[in-house]
């Protein structure tokens, strides 16, 4: 392959992975980023037979101009979103541009153009496949900048590209390249987790695609929940530690209660102005007072990813005490419900603490059940006889309440049909409609219907919201709970038990309801790295790195902890004298050898580098002699060659015996000795005999 | 003096003591030693540009609070991380030589060869140049290679031009690179110290010339003799020597003819070069000037055959003949100083006849 063809090629795989990075937003549109996929390719083939449009540059830059002003109106006019006008700006510029690959300089600005639709990526996914392009822009960037470097060094050097190709076009280059692409993306994400998150956030952004969730605002009409029992959008995943939740009856994951019912629509007394702001706990956690009389080991600690949803209401499993995260405020209503200020435009994650519950007693009420119950859930509209006088049927010889309850439920489970499309019926409301005419309906009118009936025979109940535990996703050990699993329940004031969870809804096998198939473990897989890339990267936050640096600490603490206990001088104070003496003996024979060997090796390296410990010592005298009077030897020349340039009469006695000594193991006699010392003394005064120098 | 008095004007003691430490610093910072970094860093425009945008995108970053932006920031950290280690693992291991030729003239170019070799044994280097240097004294071509094999080397004859005559000092070499990504240069210096004695200019006179050599004629006489140099041609007699018939002249003239020699006269003679100092405006370009002239002479001379020695204010070389004789003058004079003295005579060129 040509040079030229394979440095196209490159800048096209780096404007693919632009144009891939904005086409994950969705912002382009699909035949848009069609037509720009095709305008791409229809460059490349244009590019790789080396011709042109034959347009000017002055043009090109003329079009770019021309862009901006329309790139300006679909801001204000269109769009008003300055990411998605400057996602779709740089698309039509880097599309315009790769017709004008003439430059170095015109490659530099594609590759800066594919840079900035990778940062505006950025700004406008949160997708999970946003890491796949960036690791792919990582190994195609390295390869480009480094071989467009070489290119315009080489040219800077007005060198033919023919030498570049024959040394750089092979395929070790490129394993090199996605090996160096291996490592910066493993420093990338270690850099990632290790920068400090400052936590400014002047500019905070918000996530898109808010779900709209019916059932959790502070109303609810009859009805609400029915669309949202069809949608298969994930609300949230949820995490659960150390505990087998098939313990725990009717483990559902609670949103909120509501007391007062009009006929037609449920409705919170207590809004916000009910609610009361928790303060944080010394452990980090908004904690209600039901905590403190809680043992550890009955907490049922969650930890809860919740997508961006139309609710401030902070979702937990039955009983929530507790919640912990990266919040400044939460507050609680009076049934127990946590809420945020306000609702939390992106995807959050918190840990809750829930109370697992006792049995509950079955008894007889006494003068004290009704005494701290609000009077709002025995509250009832008029016109619900016929309800008061069929619960009354149901429940004619049921002694307790609790007894009673559970024979309402029953008769709801059995005598009445799920239909998440129940029929509109001649009843004056829908509850009227789902008891005596239609007898069908979903969870919302059961649960009414549960409740209204335990408030006509004397029982408070309200109904809450919340989900179903959902999907459990094996592979990484959490729920997945779906728009579908959106559920209405019961909750019951018991005698000496407190608020009871009760569901006359039928179960899904009893209700002969086709349920969706499970999902392939294939996409178990794909959802935990959602997880994983939502909780560790787009979540990651500075509480997180407090936690990594903690457990870094603790787990380097441990090492050395295990490590000094299994070392051996640990073990030596428990041997007696004749053992700890041949320890010591052993350990200094070892360091006594290892000392050795080092002496001997860094002797070997010394003779071996320059030979110099071989010269005898007057001939490195006369040297160093020579030196100070500016006649240095050179390290490429020989003894004679420096003798003959020096042209000093001493000089080249010194030189001849210098031979003879080194190399031909001549012994010299004390004469002889005392001529050198002669040579050296003269040739230090600048005496020398016969010398022609600038002594 | 008593001690007292001495120690209390401890100023000439530290001025003393400050001198000698400053020299010994300044004579190791001049061997290239312990003061100088191992490696340069400079940005090039990219490398500034790059910089400028990390820095935008970290302030964006933490003003948004946006995760994707910090893993961005990490990446062109990493991109740094990996351009350093790339950039070093280049200029390890790199070792340059230079094979100087004998005999350097001031002013003329010389091809000097010099070889990159890489020493590692697993890593190619890419993109190297090496260059010698600075020096204010003389220019020298830089080397550049795309790439240099583990354990592999790259010669080059690159052209080596001093300006001045006498004793140069070659420092070493600075390795650079801009691998891989043009944002750095990074630079390593190489000590390979070598002095280089550099010649006078001086325009080689045409072979025959000397007698009239700048002036400094010298007239002799032709006698025949037993010498080399051909005096005349003859009849050949049965006396001559048949080795010297000269047998162009004998084809022409249909006789035998032989050829006779010159007294070999005697071709000695002796440079003087009164290298004096003197207080004159320009004695610094003349006293050049004579330098040049006093080689040109002695080249001129030499090349004719003559023995030629040489005498200064400082040295004397005796007459001797050949090529190596030339060089043992030039030597001097490539090392020769005006010397100041008593007597109040300009500098001067003589030649004498021995």
């Amino acid at each position: 392959m040509k040079f030229s063809t394979y440095f196209i090629l490159l800048s096209y795989l780096m404007a693919g992975t632009g144009l891939l990075s904005v086409g994950l937003t969705g912002v382009l549109g699909l035949p848009f980023f069609a037509l720009i996929t095709g305008i791409t390719v229809f460059s490349f083939f244009i590019n790789i037979k080396g011709k042109t449009l034959g347009i000017s540059k002055f043009i090109w830059n003329g079009l770019a101009l021309i862009i901006l002003p329309a790139a300006l109106a679909d801001y204000f006019f269109i769009s008003m979103s300055l990411i998605d006008v400057s996602i779709r700006f740089l698309t039509i510029l880097m599309a315009a541009k790769l017709f004008d690959l003439r430059t170095n300089r015109d490659h530099a600005i594609l590759y800066i153009l594919t840079f900035f639709q990778l940062l505006a990526a950025s700004v406008s996914t949160i997708n999970i496949s946003f890491l796949f392009v960036l690791a792919l822009y990582i190994l195609i960037g390295i390869w480009t900048l480094t071989i467009f470097n070489l290119k315009k060094e080489w040219e800077e050097k007005s060198l033919a590209h023919g030498e570049i190709g024959r040394n750089i076009l092979s395929p070790y280059f490129f394993i090199a390249t996605a090996g160096l692409a291996a490592l910066s993306l493993i420093i990338t994400l270690s850099l990632f987790f290790v920068i400090p998150r400052m936590g400014v956030g002047l500019f905070p952004r918000k996530t898109a695609d808010t779900l709209k969730v019916s059932g959790f605002s502070e109303t609810i009409d009859l009805g609400d929940l029915g669309p949202v029992k069809l949608d298969p959008t994930i609300i949230m995943r949820v995490e659960l530690h150390d505990y087998k939740v098939s313990a725990i009856p009717h483990f559902y994951f609670r949103g909120m209660a509501f007391d007062s019912y009009n006929g037609t629509q449920w409705q919170q007394t207590d809004t916000t102005s009910g609610r009361i702001n928790l303060a944080r706990r010394d452990n980090g956690i908004f904690a209600s007072e039901a905590i403190a009389g809680i043992a550890a080991r009955n907490l049922l600690k969650q930890v809860v990813l919740l997508e961006p949803v139309e609710t401030s209401v902070l979702f937990a499993a039955t009983a929530v005490v507790g919640i912990a995260g990266n919040f400044k405020n939460v507050a609680a209503d009076k049934a127990g419900a946590f809420y945020l200020p306000a609702p939390s435009y992106s995807r959050i994650e918190y840990t809750a603490y829930s109370a697992i519950p006792s049995p509950p007693e079955n008894t007889i009420p006494d003068g004290e059940y009704l005494r701290n119950v609000p009077a709002q859930y025995l509250h009832l509209p008029s016109g619900f006889e016929p309800v008061h006088l069929l619960a009354r049927k149901i429940t004619a010889d049921k002694k307790t309440p609790m007894d009673a309850a559970i024979e309402i439920g029953e008769y709801l489970k059995n005598n009445y049909r799920y239909n998440l499309s129940p029929a509109k019926g001649e009843g004056r409301d829908p509850l009227d409609d789902f008891l005596f005419y239609t007898k069908e309906g979903y969870c919302e009118q059961y649960a009414t219907a549960m409740a209204v009936m335990l408030r006509t025979i004397g029982i408070p109940a309200r109904l809450v919201t919340g989900f179903l535990p959902g999907e459990w996703n094996r592979v990484g050990n959490y729920f997945i709970i779906r728009g579908r699993d959106a559920h209405s329940w019961v909750e019951a004031y018991m005698p000496n038990s407190g608020w009871v969870t009760f569901d006359p809804t039928p179960s899904v096998e009893a209700a002969g309801i086709t349920m969706p198939a499970k999902t392939p473990a294939i996409l178990l897989y794909v959802d935990v790295l959602k997880w994983k890339w939502n909780r560790y990267i787009i979540n990651y936050s500075f509480t997180d790195q407090i936690r990594l640096s903690r457990a870094v600490e603790e787990k380097g603490r441990l090492f050395l902890a295990d490590l000094r206990r299994s070392l051996p001088i640990n073990k030596l104070s428990a041997a007696n004298s004749r053992q700890k003496a041949a320890y010591l003996s052993i350990v200094a024979v070892t360091v006594a050898i290892v000392v050795f060997i080092i002496i001997i090796m860094t002797a070997q390296k010394l003779k071996n580098d320059a030979g110099w410990l071989k010269i005898p010592m007057f001939y490195k005298n006369m040297i160093r002699l020579l030196a100070k009077r500016g006649k240095i030897k050179n390290a490429g020349d020989t003894a004679l060659e420096f003798a003959d340039a020096v042209n000093i009469e001493e000089v080249k006695a010194i030189t001849d015996i210098y031979y003879k000594v080194r190399f031909g193991g001549y012994r010299l006699t004390d004469e002889e000795k005392g001529d050198i010392a002669v040579y050296l003394e003269n040739i230090k005064n600048g005496s020398s005999c016969n010398h022609v120098g600038n002594f | 003096m008593g001690i007292h008095p001495t120690l209390s004007a401890p100023l000439p003691w530290l001025t003393a003591v400050s001198r000698i430490l400053i020299r010994k610093k300044y004579a190791a910072k001049k061997r290239g030693s312990i003061f100088i970094l191992p490696r340069t860093l400079s940005f090039t425009k990219e490398g500034k540009r790059y910089i400028a945008i990390l820095f935008v995108i970290g302030i964006a970053a933490i003003n948004t609070g946006n995760n994707l932006l910090y893993l961005i920031v990490a990446m062109m950290l990493s991109i740094i991380v990996i351009s350093g280690i790339l950039s070093e693992s280049t200029l390890r291991g790199i070792e340059v030589s230079r094979a100087l030729p004998r005999h350097i003239f001031a002013g003329r170019p010389v091809m000097v060869r010099q070889v990159m070799s890489n020493q590692k044994r697993l890593f190619s280097s890419f993109s190297v140049s090496i260059e010698e240097l600075p020096n204010n004294g003389f220019t020298a071509e830089p080397v550049y290679t795309i790439k240099l094999p583990a354990r592999g080397s790259f010669t080059k004859i690159c052209s080596y031009t001093f300006q001045r005559r006498g004793l140069h000092r070659l420092e070493g070499f600075k390795v650079s690179t801009r691998f891989p990504f043009g944002f750095f240069t990074k630079g390593r210096r190489l000590s390979l110290p070598v002095d280089v004695l550099v010649y006078p200019y001086y325009k080689p006179a045409v072979q025959g010339a000397s007698s009239k050599s700048a002036g400094h004629e010298l007239s002799h006489a032709r006698f025949k003799g037993q010498g080399t140099n051909l005096y005349s041609l003859r009849d050949y007699t049965l006396m001559d020597d048949s080795r010297f018939i000269h047998w162009k002249s004998t084809a022409k003239t249909t006789r035998l003819m032989t050829k006779e020699f010159e007294k070999e006269e005697n071709k000695i003679v002796k440079i003087v070069f009164h290298n004096a100092l003197t207080s004159a405006a320009d004695f610094k370009d003349r006293f050049e000037d004579m330098v040049e002239e006093t080689a040109g002479l002695a080249d001129s001379f030499i090349r004719s055959g003559f023995e030629v020695g040489f005498k200064s204010l400082t040295s004397e070389i005796p007459c001797k003949a050949g090529k190596e004789q030339l060089y043992r003058i030039l030597r001097e004079l490539a090392l020769i100083e005006p010397v100041a003295t008593n007597e109040n005579i300009s500098p001067a060129i003589k030649v004498v006849k021995q």
